[in-house]
């Protein structure tokens, strides 16, 4: 088992290398500089800004200055916010949209999970029909629309939950539920789908044939077996739920991470599109690495060996 | 293995309650924060919305107009600009010397917001760093005119005490320019980076100066109290402020709001007092909105050259440029795509620069182009371009029209609208990018049209001093030298007057035979409570200008 960690450390290291080095070389190609905006600097100042942050030396020693950086953590100053460096932004950012995400999560995952057993238990019933009918407006309604709706139904007409802003546990209310239904839609449908694929497999046959009573076979058959995808597709949707959604924390007005993602890129801020793809993908590399582990509690059959 | 399934279920399902049971957030702290600086019975906080973060607060290196707002709140220089008009700042009285190169400011006896003596060696201090290359600024030819100070900026010299800033004694600073510049103390006035910073601070916080609340201090009639990064700026009144007397509001909250809907609700509900920028989906809402121009100029800016030698001989024709310029109905385009409050431009300088006597406007009258479109005469000037090129309209070479993303996007999609319907043009085909891309694409000459947007507000000459041959960021191919000529004589002028009759020669020019076309004015419309006063919009400094502004509820 230890062996295994080990190796896919490794591995993982090795992604987060290509994804850096790809990344950097990809924006670096892009047209255009970082300090053409739209209060026009004259060709020989955004030259000088280009050599005062470096951006002048070949681009191979410019590489292996950022990676030495890398190596030690430090992502560097953003070229747009120019006093704040990407570190410290991740870390104000950050803890926002993986609350939100984590909020949203929370919301969508027990009842989407449920919601798919029962539609799976009940096929072709009113219960089956009623939560299809969720998962469809779930997944067909973008978060824009929902937020909006949300928004303007609760906030503004009722005045159950304030318009937007995060500063506090009645502001989550409606971002968690307008991030977290398209979430819930997704994992009722797999999870529908996977249940009833688990129900026609000769183990259910066999417990059933046992004499089980229902509930243990849903339980420690069904249930179990039908949890395989589920855990497969949530190390991914984790990852990208907690890295902030652009749609719902601009509706909302929640300094999350989101923006930094579509801003960055636009703006050519460099330092901070990298610095940002290279965390998410670490991010994400090690969400995977933990449902790779959680297989193995779920399916001893597919338990790494050692 | 049967129960470890079960645990698992178990700690999903209790995470999950704990996570939507969890009600503190980090956050809660810092809206109790904002309760106590802006809470107490009767106290005056004019709260209002922005869409976007300001991108640094270090006056020098300061770039976009969210921060120049925030600065001018809380600092002051030595002048400043209220109402576009020029006010003492800092410098109680100064003197300029007949030759115009010597300028001797007086300083008041004033604190930084801790208290500490703000002496003129602080101004020294700041003006220097600002034009130091080793601090980075972006906008360092506003101050070339300052004796030196462009070959210190460029490492030519390296000692600063050769530069033309120097403090006298502590209440006295004398700026000597290279050559008289009439507007200077509008220069000084309205912009955020002549505001002083305090040396001790920079040199203990170096990069990460002024990235915090906690990391600053100014001297304005305001104090940032609290910054929560793209949430919301607290400003409170700065106690220590030279007149504070003069202050109705105990604070100034900005908050961070990227969506107009949201900014909307949020007014209608009351949990914002002022909307400074009503996007233009929502005018409609606010019958009351009161609008003003935000101090630039747009015009439709051609590439001599052309992206092909045929696009170049087509686009350099004059009357090919009349005619597409004649073929726009300005004011339709300000009212259907523009920001609400947008004007249609008949001439390059705006209608609220002012010159010797009034505004450049009534002083120098000049119908330049309609304000609608005059088909027949885009279609004459139209048939005159092809009989000089040899062209047909059915054979015109493309033209590449490159576009921002976003509202110039919009501008070209109404351009070419026009175009096609009135003159039967399909040759011109818009390229949408990216900011930096985009301007990338001008600076190569990669366009043959091309909407430009340029600050303009300082001076009738700013507008017209960036198109002089060869001028930095003249990307036209038109390196014209009667109008660099023209220009010239009338900045050297030493009589006001003969001054700006120079620049309406130069501007009569310019329209005639450059490159460039009026286009509009662009504006903003805005919109405040009833119990909200005072709130000046300016085309010179901050767009926003709310320092005697008052709340009554």
């Amino acid at each position: 088992m230890l062996k295994y960690i080990l190796k896919r450390l490794i591995i993982s290291l090795i992604t987060i290398w290509l994804l850096a080095t790809v990344s950097f070389f990809l924006l670096r190609s892009l047209p255009g500089n970082p300090f053409q905006t739209e209060v026009l600097l004259s060709a020989e100042v955004q030259q000088r800004m280009i050599s005062y942050y470096g951006l002048d030396r070949p681009l191979y020693e410019q590489y292996f200055t950022y990676l030495g950086n890398l190596v030690q953590g430090d992502l560097g100053y953003s070229l747009k916010y120019v006093n704040r460096s990407v570190n410290s932004i991740i870390a104000e950012s950050f803890p926002v949209s993986a609350e939100l995400g984590l909020r949203a999560l929370a919301f969508a995952l027990p009842i989407g999970l449920a919601l798919g057993v029962v539609a799976a238990r009940r096929r072709g019933k009113a219960a089956d029909y009623m939560s299809v009918l969720v998962a469809v407006i779930g997944i067909s309604v973008p978060s824009f629309i929902m937020g909006t709706l949300l928004q303007y139904g609760f906030s503004v007409k009722l005045g159950w939950f304030p318009v937007a802003q995060w500063k506090g546990w009645e502001y989550t209310v409606l971002p968690s539920i307008a991030m977290g239904l398209g979430l819930l839609a997704t994992l009722t449908r797999l999870m529908r789908a996977s249940m009833l694929e688990v129900t026609t497999q000769d183990y259910i046959k066999t417990a059933r044939a046992k004499g089980l009573n229902e509930r243990q076979i849903v339980w420690s058959h069904q249930l179990r077996n039908a949890m395989l995808p589920i855990v497969t597709v949530l190390g991914p949707l984790v990852a990208n739920v907690l890295m902030g959604t652009f749609v719902v924390e601009q509706i909302f007005a929640i300094p999350g991470l989101g923006m930094h993602f579509v801003q960055s890129v636009q703006s050519l801020d460099y330092t901070m599109a990298l610095g940002l793809t290279v965390f998410f993908g670490a991010f994400l590399v090690a969400a995977n690495f933990i449902v790779d582990l959680v297989y193995g509690v779920i399916d001893p059959r597919i338990r790494v060996a050692d | 293995m049967k129960k470890g399934f079960s645990k698992l279920v178990l700690a999903l399902t209790a995470s999950a309650m704990l996570l939507s049971a969890c009600t503190a957030t980090n956050n809660s702290s810092e809206s109790g924060n904002d309760k106590g600086s802006s809470g107490g019975a009767g106290s005056k906080v004019l709260t209002y919305a922005v869409n976007k973060e300001p991108g640094t607060l270090d006056s020098g290196k300061s770039q976009d107009d969210l921060a120049n707002e925030i600065l001018y709140h809380i600092s002051e220089g030595l002048v400043r600009t209220y109402d576009n008009k020029i006010e003492p700042g800092i410098a109680e009285t100064w003197d300029i010397s007949d030759d115009g190169l010597t300028y001797t400011f007086h300083l008041r006896q004033s604190t930084w917001s801790d208290g500490t003596p703000l002496t003129a060696k602080d101004f020294e201090y700041s003006l220097l760093r600002f034009i130091d290359p080793n601090t980075g600024s972006a906008f360092v030819e506003t101050l070339y005119d300052v004796a030196n100070a462009e070959a210190f900026n460029k490492g030519e010299i390296t000692d600063p005490a050769q530069v033309g800033i120097k403090a006298l004694d502590e209440y006295t600073l004398e700026i000597k320019l290279a050559r008289p510049v009439s507007f200077f103390l509008t220069v000084l006035a309205s912009n955020s980076y002549f505001y002083p910073v305090k040396q001790e601070l920079v040199e203990q916080h170096g990069d990460q100066y002024a990235a915090d609340a906690s990391k600053m201090i100014t001297n304005g009639p305001f104090k940032l109290e609290n910054w929560v990064h793209e949430s919301e700026l607290v400003l409170v009144k700065n106690e220590n402020y030279w007149d504070k007397d003069r202050i109705k509001l105990d604070g100034i909250t900005q908050l961070i709001i990227p969506d107009a809907n949201t900014m909307s609700s949020m007014f209608d509900s009351g949990q914002i007092d002022y909307i400074p920028d009503i996007a233009a989906q929502l005018i409609s809402k606010y019958p009351d909105a009161k609008s003003a121009l935000g101090g630039s100029s747009q015009m439709l800016q051609f590439n001599m050259d052309g992206t092909s030698p045929e696009a170049g001989k087509l686009i350099s024709n004059r009357n090919f440029r009349k005619a597409l310029s004649y073929a726009i109905d300005r004011t339709g385009v300000a009212n259907a795509v523009a920001a609400p409050g947008t004007q249609a431009a008949n001439r390059f300088i705006l209608p609220t620069t002012v010159a010797s006597a009034a505004t450049f406007h009534v002083q120098f009258p000049f119908q330049g182009i309609g304000s609608t479109a005059d088909v027949d005469l885009a279609k004459s000037y139209l048939n005159k371009a092809l009989e000089e090129t040899g062209m047909t309209l059915d054979n015109l070479p493309k033209l590449t029209y490159v576009a921002m993303e976003g509202r110039q996007k919009l501008y070209a999609e109404a351009l070419q609208d026009a175009w096609s319907t009135n003159l039967g043009l399909t040759n011109i085909e818009i390229t949408v990018m990216p900011t930096p891309q985009a301007i990338q694409a001008t600076m190569n000459r990669e366009y043959d049209i091309y909407v430009q947007s340029l600050d303009a507000s300082e001076d009738a000459s700013t507008i017209l001093g960036y198109w002089l041959a060869n001028g930095s960021i003249n990307w036209t191919g038109w390196n014209d030298e009667t109008f660099t000529n023209m220009y010239n004589t009338a900045m050297a002028q030493m009589d006001e007057g003969a001054r700006y009759s120079g620049l309406f020669e130069a501007e009569k020019y310019l329209f005639e035979n450059g490159p460039l076309e009026p286009f509009l004015y662009p504006g903003t419309s805005y919109i405040a409570k009833d119990y909200v006063s005072g709130i000046v919009r300016s085309p010179l400094g901050a767009a926003s200008q709310l320092l005697y502004a008052d709340v009554t509820k």
